[in-house]
């Protein structure tokens, strides 16, 4: 599937306060985990301190329970309420899990695409529940804590299967000048049982910055997630990394009240580096300076439809490097999506449209599959 | 079933409220070459339609495009899985900028595949980026456009699979009062492995020159087209360099008519020979003429939903060809190419004698396509009505396909 490519920019026109979902931002092409220059409540898993900006709704996302790796077409079940309380905000959220790496841990390959760094028998990072609490002195801040924790123990021969995890969120909002900071302080699984000692464990750090110049955004990011898997004792471990570095512009042009549009540019390069316990290490790095063009307007008072477009210019490529080096240039990332908010007061449904039954967009508008990962949210 | 394709030239029905590939095809009318209705797809002939399509952003569905049989990576945009591209015009005083990604050629992929000695061999022209940039003078609008694409594969430790790819075409365009002139040059475009024995396509000087004269309703339009290029395959024996050539000479006529009530019914015919030349040691050679007649109309049925739809019918038309089989060594082009000849051309496959000639006179070529237009004050939904998702027309009216080759413009 074409990779597309996310700007963010402050919003600051468009009844904002009325957007949420995963479906909105993947419609504007942006990361489904927050958009570094489109505001959407999915902004505060950026940066916590969005909670102060976005208050007084309930959310949900329709899709399956499942724990492993979402789709658009299967997405998981999720959602939260979020309350305001004076100069405070706070916030529940319960089923944003870590879906790369439950994929990863069931005994999926590492960041760089190669080995195998989990096991069938390690349980997954599930039933998460995240807090959020912020407040607005002047300067907003916000902060949020990721919390799981599961286990199986099902007796006899075969012994306790656990797995908890911990993460810490911190954001602040000065003005023009955002900055967040998102630790994954613990994700770790491990086993006990027919084969003890098999473990899975991950950290995770991002950092977020963004600052606003009129009608633009500058924005960076950097990401660094790293997993260890052992599986059994003194079997060695083995090691999977990925980093990710993002620099990028905005531009938001407000048409009016009701309608915006939004060009970016983002220089992006993500290095994956499976390292073996013998053997040589496998690195693919992923660079792109994608541009996306996005449109949002309300086509009339309960319809609000959106799109957006993005390919990558001039530096796209992904270089794999083992015993030797392979570079290529990364086919087909022309990517368009389009999504659409029914509006009924303060009951909004989005939703992606134009995806039809399955991953596959064929430019199809189809009313068997009307929508897609649809999100439902009420603002009270 | 017989169908009628009307296409109509829509001169008058607002020409700046309308864009897209679905448009055009429902009007019956080549997405590629759009010589009659006035469309923002028509910036692609003529790069001095930038002016009427200021302010816009435009973004049609789609994915990759449709696979090839028997290759992994070539790809063509059909109506059925259209690839997917956007881009937007945007003025700013005088002039008009703006970037398109995504309108990848046909024609381009068609070609390339003569020279490939296995299926999907070499990189196409991918992740295309146009830039545009055009203004009126009051007396003149003029456009300008550049095209480039460039894909690599490099392998260190075989570096004799490694692959690249690049392309570059300008367009230039006027519009001065009735007349329209306009010069598209391909400055370029190769492909090639770096096998021992390579497979290179090498596009040399290619011009797609043509004009319109417009009096009233009435539209005259001329073009040529020519292509040449060298191949080498290893395919053939001895990777044997050989010399090929794509030509086009449309004459054309259009009519708009506006009906009132905001319809408007569109009639167009057009002769057009197509030629390509391969030299191989049984010289391929494929004549394709046509003289489609088209009949289309536009209608708002309201203030949110315009109808639009099209009958055309070849009054004449036919393919000769020779040696157009596939077959080893370097006597013949290669079965890939004959099979791409014959879905784009309706050549035929089965003669396989060498230096036979047969004309034929092309079959089915009857038919109906239609469209819709929803209007949301300046956001405009575009869509063909009546296919499936397999793009096949079947008298069907279905919500399973409500519209396909789905595209949104949205006027700033």
């Amino acid at each position: 599937m074409k990779k597309q490519i996310v700007i963010a920019a402050g919003l600051a026109v468009l009844s904002t306060s009325a957007f949420a979902t995963k479906a909105r931002l993947e419609a504007l092409g942006q990361d489904n985990g927050g958009s570094h220059y489109i505001q959407d409540t999915r902004s505060i898993f950026r940066n916590a301190a969005h909670v102060n900006n976005f208050k007084n709704y309930v959310v949900t996302e329709w899709g399956t329970a499942a724990a492993t790796a979402e789709t658009l077409t299967a997405p998981h079940a999720e959602g939260g309420f979020f309350r305001e309380m004076g100069s405070f905000a706070y916030g529940l959220y319960m089923g944003n899990e870590a879906n790369a790496q439950n994929t990863m841990r069931a005994g999926g390959a590492g960041f760089g695409g190669t080995g195998a760094y989990g096991a069938a028998a390690l349980v997954a990072h599930d039933n998460a529940l995240d807090l959020f609490f912020g407040g607005d002195m002047g300067v907003q801040w916000g902060a949020n804590v990721h919390y799981a924790s599961n286990s199986n123990e099902p007796g006899g021969a075969a012994l306790k299967r656990e797995q908890s995890a911990l993460g810490l969120g911190l954001g602040m909002i000065m003005g023009d000048l955002t900055a967040s900071v998102n630790l994954g302080l613990s994700d770790e699984s491990k086993e006990d049982g027919a084969t003890a000692g098999t473990k899975f464990d991950n950290t995770g750090m991002e950092v977020n910055f963004g600052y606003g110049l009129g009608d633009l955004q500058l924005f960076a990011e950097y990401d660094k997630d790293t997993v260890k898997f052992t599986n059994g004792t003194g079997v060695a471990e083995i090691k999977t990394e990925r980093t990710e570095l993002v620099v990028g512009l905005a531009k938001t042009h407000e048409v009016s009240s009701t309608a915006r549009i939004t060009a970016a540019v983002a220089y992006s390069s993500v290095n994956g580096k499976d390292t073996p316990a013998t053997g040589t290490a496998t690195e693919v790095k992923n660079t792109n300076l994608p541009v996306t063009l996005t449109f949002e307007t309300e086509a009339n008072s309960w319809l609000t439809l959106r799109g957006s477009a993005s390919q990558s210019v001039l530096i796209n490529s992904t270089e794999t490097v083992t015993a030797t080096t392979t570079k290529l240039t990364n086919a087909d990332t022309t990517a368009v999506n389009a999504g659409a908010t029914l509006s009924f007061g303060k009951l909004k449904v989005d939703g992606s449209i134009g995806a039809g039954t399955g991953a596959a967009k064929a430019g199809v508008l189809t009313l068997n599959t009307a929508m897609a990962r649809v999100g439902v949210h009420y603002w009270f | 079933m017989k169908k009628i394709i009307i296409a109509a030239s829509l001169l008058g029905l607002s020409g700046g409220a309308y864009a897209t590939s679905a448009r055009l095809e429902a009007l019956g009318s080549s997405v590629t070459d759009n010589y009659f209705i006035n469309d923002n797809r028509s910036i692609f002939l003529n790069a001095a339609y930038v002016n009427d399509y200021a302010d816009s952003m435009n973004m049609e569905w789609g994915t990759a495009g449709t696979l090839v049989a028997g290759t992994a990576n070539t790809r063509l945009t059909v109506s059925a899985a259209p690839k997917a591209q956007a881009g937007f015009l945007r003025k700013s005083g005088k002039y008009v900028y703006g970037v398109n990604l995504g309108n990848e050629s046909n024609t381009g992929v068609l070609l390339r595949m003569a020279a490939e000695g296995t299926a999907g061999e070499l990189l196409q022209a991918d992740n295309v980026v146009d830039v545009f940039i055009g203004s009126d003078t009051g007396s003149m609008k003029w456009g300008w456009n550049l095209l480039y694409t460039n894909s690599k594969l490099e392998n260190s430790g075989t570096p004799t699979n490694d692959k690249e790819e690049k392309n570059m075409a300008t367009r230039l365009g006027m519009i001065m009062g009735d007349t329209e002139a306009f010069a598209n040059v391909s400055l370029g475009g190769e492909s090639k492995t770096k096998a021992t024995n390579p497979t290179e396509f090498d596009g040399s000087l290619g011009l797609h020159l043509g004009g319109a004269y417009n009096m009233g309703a009435n539209k005259l339009v001329a073009s040529y087209k020519s292509l040449k290029w060298d191949q080498k395959s290893n395919a053939f024996t001895s990777n044997l360099a050989v010399a090929g050539k794509y030509s086009e000479i449309v004459v054309g006529y259009g009519n708009t008519k506006d009906l009132g009530n905001g319809a408007t019914l569109f009639t167009n015919a057009r002769y057009q020979i197509t030629k390509v030349d391969v030299a191989t040691t049984n010289a391929a050679s494929m004549t394709h003429t046509v003289l489609p007649l088209a009949v289309g109309f536009e209608a708002k049925a309201n203030d949110w939903l315009t109808w639009r739809g099209s009958v055309s019918h070849n009054l004449t038309g036919s393919v000769k060809q020779k040696n157009i089989m596939g077959g080893g060594g370097s006597q013949n082009v290669t079965a890939q190419f004959a099979g791409a000849l014959a879905a784009a051309f309706n050549t035929d496959t089965t003669v396989v004698t060498a230096d036979v000639e047969k004309t034929a006179t092309i079959a089915n070529n009857t038919a109906v396509a239609a469209g819709a237009s929803l209007m949301f004050g300046k956001l405009t939904v575009d869509g063909m009505v009546g296919s499936t998702v397999t793009g096949t027309k079947v008298g069907v009216l279905t919500l399973s396909n409500l519209l396909t080759r789905v595209a949104m413009t949205y006027w700033f």
